[in-house]
């Protein structure tokens, strides 16, 4: 068990190098240095040349490519994420407190979409062929067919404007969690539905199924006991890469309830040309779903004895 | 002896099922409910795209700001947009700009994945590993915002955000093509072809690629639904189609704040890309059971 954790640490070395690479890779194809847009027309032509050479010789853009990688790769390490082209703050200060609004977003909406996700497909599969399995797939297919900017805008229609339940935009108490989290949630739990549906079905035909049904043992535990923990094993991989789906939907659903998370600042910061800041926001948000799929990937050992004994 | 015969005699009578080629595909397909829905929808799709300049009832770019936001009546059946252009003439005119999405992306995602995923499994060795790593890391970034880091390199338009969303789906394509192209090399047609002195382009082009098309469109009419959606929402981010072009994704865009006073300006075409989608994902569906021997047989 501790070797397959330790492999599967060190896979992550060549990914996280990968990604750091790419992020770096941003850099090259930028029109002009971060530095020269920010002082692009500001103060006096030698103060703005000076402070440009301070700020390229503290992050190391004077130097060739390969140097530049090791400055940014040795910055990224100490947690230094460059300067906003725009606010010249440190970028690691404008994002701080909307990662973790990020984050907020996404789990609530991972456990919005895990619990109806594997629920309806739990019921979907055990009334297999019944109206209620024939209501769980069509509402799974509306939700694979939605697009997640168009839901929001329903909800926001109906909940926030017509019946008044929610505020409308903004990031305060929890009130405000509600309406983008259930948008997030309702649209990623059709996918997980749909590979829990069929995988239930596949478990509910195995010989251990029949046995414990042949023991006398009642249907909840059957299904719960039995058939659920079987069914997990594929359920939780599909999990684990739809986190990529609820980080890259939560740079759109920020966008419509005006979330003040990472995703929201990218598409402005897009729009501003904030080179580092975009940059710093795909390097934290690629480096959040490998280290997810890593705990994903560590709680096989738990869920799969197999791998636990091999 | 006269067992033999008889078997013999019967054989010609024993015809075997055949359950392949369009003339038992075609009807398979057409036969089921799903597929007569999504197909109708893909094909109106179609037509629109191709004949909506001489359908549409009004010009889609007309402004005319004192039937401004018209709720949808006998003459506007969509009602108008914040400028008083008609809405179903806008919707039907944008069909164009969402099949273009569609075969752009998918052509840039499919042709990249193919050279990549053939090349690296015909090749094998270092090329491979080589390729498979360099995937890996492009599937370490999510779909959406690897198309974000790309339009914040090429800047925000219709055809980056494409160009975005295409190169962001050759990751899922190349490791897909790879999978069959290493399994389809092993088999003796392949073989069969190396004996008769086949060159390597022949082999991948003309004997692998027509083995593994049956996989590959199902893949691809997965993706399809995927690339338009991922489209729609960078020019509904504001990093797509830029207006006046009345792409649906960018016309819900410039319509949001009307919300609360004119909700129809918003939902059209909402409503349009949900249509679309549905459309393709009930085609698409339809055609996996028919060509999926596994679904088939279920």
């Amino acid at each position: 068990m501790t070797a397959y954790i330790i492999r599967r640490i060190a896979f992550l070395i060549p990914v996280c190098l990968g990604i750091l690479c790419v992020t770096f890779l941003l850099q090259a194809f930028i029109p002009a240095d971060a530095v020269s847009m920010m002082y692009q027309g500001q103060a006096t032509r030698q103060q703005a040349e000076e402070a440009m050479r301070i700020m390229r010789e503290k992050y190391g853009l004077d130097k060739p490519w390969y140097i530049r990688f090791f400055y940014y790769a040795g910055n990224v390490l100490r947690g230094d994420l460059g300067i906003s082209i725009r606010t010249r703050r440190p970028v690691w200060e404008e994002l701080k407190d909307r990662y973790v609004n990020t984050m907020i977003l996404t789990g609530a909406s991972l456990v919005i979409a895990v619990i109806v996700g594997i629920g309806s497909g739990i019921v979907s599969a055990y009334f297999r062929d019944t109206i209620l399995d024939f209501l769980g797939q069509a509402v799974g297919l509306f939700g694979i067919s939605m697009p997640a900017f168009f839901f929001g805008v329903l909800l926001i229609m109906i909940f926030a404007v017509r019946l008044r339940w929610v505020p409308v935009l903004g990031k305060g108490d929890w009130k405000h969690l509600i309406l983008p989290a259930l948008n997030l949630g309702l649209i990623e739990s059709a996918g997980l539905s749909r590979i829990t549906r069929s995988t239930m079905l596949d478990v509910l035909n195995m010989d251990y199924i029949r046995t414990a049904r042949a023991k006398g043992l009642s249907e909840p535990l059957v299904v719960l006991r039995h058939a659920l923990k079987n069914v997990l094993l594929p359920v939780v991989t599909i999990i684990g890469l739809q986190i990529g789906g609820l980080l890259g939907g939560a740079f759109i659903i920020e966008v419509i309830f005006g979330w003040h998370g990472v995703g929201e600042l990218a598409v402005r910061a897009i729009s501003w040309r904030d080179f580092t800041i975009t940059q710093a926001i795909i390097l934290i948000s690629a480096g959040t779903y490998v280290l997810v799929n890593l705990v994903v990937d560590i709680t096989y050992v738990f869920l799969d004895p197999r791998i636990k004994y091999s | 002896m006269e067992t033999a015969n008889q078997l013999n005699m019967q054989t010609p009578s024993v015809q075997p099922v055949r359950r392949t080629g369009p003339r038992w595909f075609l009807p398979q397909l057409f036969k089921k409910r799903s597929a007569q829905i999504g197909g109708s929808v893909v094909v109106l799709l179609l037509f629109f795209a191709l004949f909506a300049s001489y359908v549409i009832p009004y010009d889609p770019f007309d402004v005319q700001t004192e039937i401004r936001l018209t709720p949808p009546n006998l003459e506007h059946p969509f009602g108008t947009d914040e400028l008083g252009r008609d809405l179903l003439s806008r919707i039907l005119y944008g069909t164009r700009y969402t099949v273009m999405i569609g075969l752009i992306v998918t052509g840039i995602g499919c042709g990249g994945g193919f050279l990549i995923g053939l090349t690296a499994a015909y090749w094998g060795h270092w090329v491979d590993m080589l390729a498979m790593r360099l995937i890996d890391i492009m599937l370490s970034f999510p779909y959406i915002l690897l198309s974000l880091a790309i339009v914040a390199i090429l800047g925000p338009s219709l055809v980056n955000a494409m160009v975005a969303a295409g190169i962001a789906s050759i990751p899922g394509y190349a490791r897909l093509i790879r999978g069959f192209v290493l399994s389809a090399k092993e088999e003796e047609y392949v073989l069969a072809a190396r004996a008769i002195g086949s060159n390597d382009s022949r082999i991948m082009f003309r004997t692998i690629l027509p083995n593994i098309m049956s996989p590959m469109v199902i893949f691809i009419t997965y993706r399809l639904p995927l690339s338009v959606l991922t489209a729609a929402a960078l020019s509904f981010l504001g990093l797509g189609t830029q207006p006046p072009l009345p792409e649906w994704g960018a016309m819900m865009v410039n319509s949001r704040t009307f919300i609360g006073s004119a909700p129809w300006v918003v939902t059209a075409p909402g409503l349009a890309i949900f249509v679309v989608i549905l459309g393709m994902n009930l085609f698409g569906n339809a055609l996996r059971d028919t060509l999926d021997p596994y679904q088939r047989d279920r």
